[in-house]
């Protein structure tokens, strides 16, 4: 599958969807001015990662483990719902058996953003999320 | 036009002395809700709130900004109905966010009703009811935007509609930041 490279901008934040690499990541500031036109190929692409996740098992016998790092120094309300989206697509994920973690990364003063975390976290008590300090 | 004849000194001086740190009266469009929420990133890295406080008040002027661009009348053709109005302001105990923008009356029922709940709950109710909006599909900005406003600056977030023109109404929200 194609990876999603995204360079971030003043209301878009980094993105880095790279299998090939290990690295899936969202990072920055998110408010777009379109949210959904942002995060639906997002969102899609991770519906989409569970053939490519099935295909390895059955080949090889194990498939890759997924870890998203979220970096986020602002989201709005808006993003909020996109976030939550992938939070739900990572839990399917994982309930078909795939092993996923979720590592929340915040600035050490921002409270609120591990709260957010928390929150988000919440909603999928399945999915192991890490809290992780910078 | 004699420049010594302008209100320019006047308005200067009454915006000084209500303590205005910035103000913005006119078109609106994502390119001006960018410089001016770059312009309340310099203020709030240049004052001395801690840093929790300086991302809230950040937070919250990105949310006024976006309730004006979800809620904002802008008439066919050019009735004078077109300008949005932001201002910034800060006394000894908080700063203070205002935005004034013309609605229509339909949108009026929707977003009053939205603020008069939020205003309605304590912070305990606030979570719970930002818990069951977040997770509420579609995906859209479903008045996440107001109970976001109200959980982080821990204030009843305060309004005014005032009847214009037929369904025209002039909207003004005010919310405040305690340093």
């Amino acid at each position: 599958m194609d990876a999603i490279i995204l360079e971030p901008t003043a209301t878009t934040p980094k993105v880095i969807i790279d299998p090939s690499k290990d690295k899936f990541e969202i990072s920055g500031e998110s408010r777009p001015e379109n949210a959904a036109k942002f995060y639906t190929p997002i969102i899609a692409w991770f519906d989409n990662y569970k053939s490519v996740l099935y295909f390895q098992k059955e080949s090889f016998g194990k498939a890759k483990s997924v870890n998203m790092d979220f970096k986020l120094e602002y989201f709005n309300s808006t993003s909020a719902k996109f976030i939550l989206d992938i939070f739900y697509q990572l839990e399917k994920i994982k309930k078909d058996g795939f092993e996923v973690e979720v590592i929340w990364n915040y600035d050490a003063r921002d409270t609120d953003m591990k709260e957010s975390g928390e929150e988000f976290s919440s909603y999928v008590p399945g999915l192991a999320v890490k809290y992780v300090e910078y | 036009m004699n420049p010594g004849n302008s209100v320019i000194h006047e308005i200067y001086q009454y915006m000084n002395d209500k303590g205005v740190v910035i103000s913005y009266l006119g078109g609106f469009n994502q390119d001006v809700v960018n410089s001016l929420l770059g312009s309340v990133k310099k203020i709030v890295n240049e004052s001395e709130l801690d840093f929790r406080t300086k991302k809230r008040f950040y937070a919250v002027a990105a949310e006024c900004l976006d309730n004006v661009n979800r809620y904002n009348y802008e008439a066919p053709g050019s009735n004078g109905f077109t300008k949005t109005f932001f201002n910034v302001s800060s006394d000894d105990n908080f700063f203070i966010i205002q935005t004034g923008n013309y609605i229509h009356k339909d949108q009026k029922t929707i977003l009053t009703e939205k603020l008069d709940k939020v205003n309605s709950l304590n912070r305990e109710e606030l979570k719970k009811f930002y818990h069951e909006k977040l997770s509420e599909s579609p995906a859209r900005g479903g008045g996440l935007g107001i109970i976001d406003i109200s959980l982080r600056t821990g204030c009843k977030i305060a309004y005014d509609c005032k009847p214009i023109d037929g369904d025209v109404y002039f909207f003004v929200l005010l919310t405040s930041i305690k340093k």
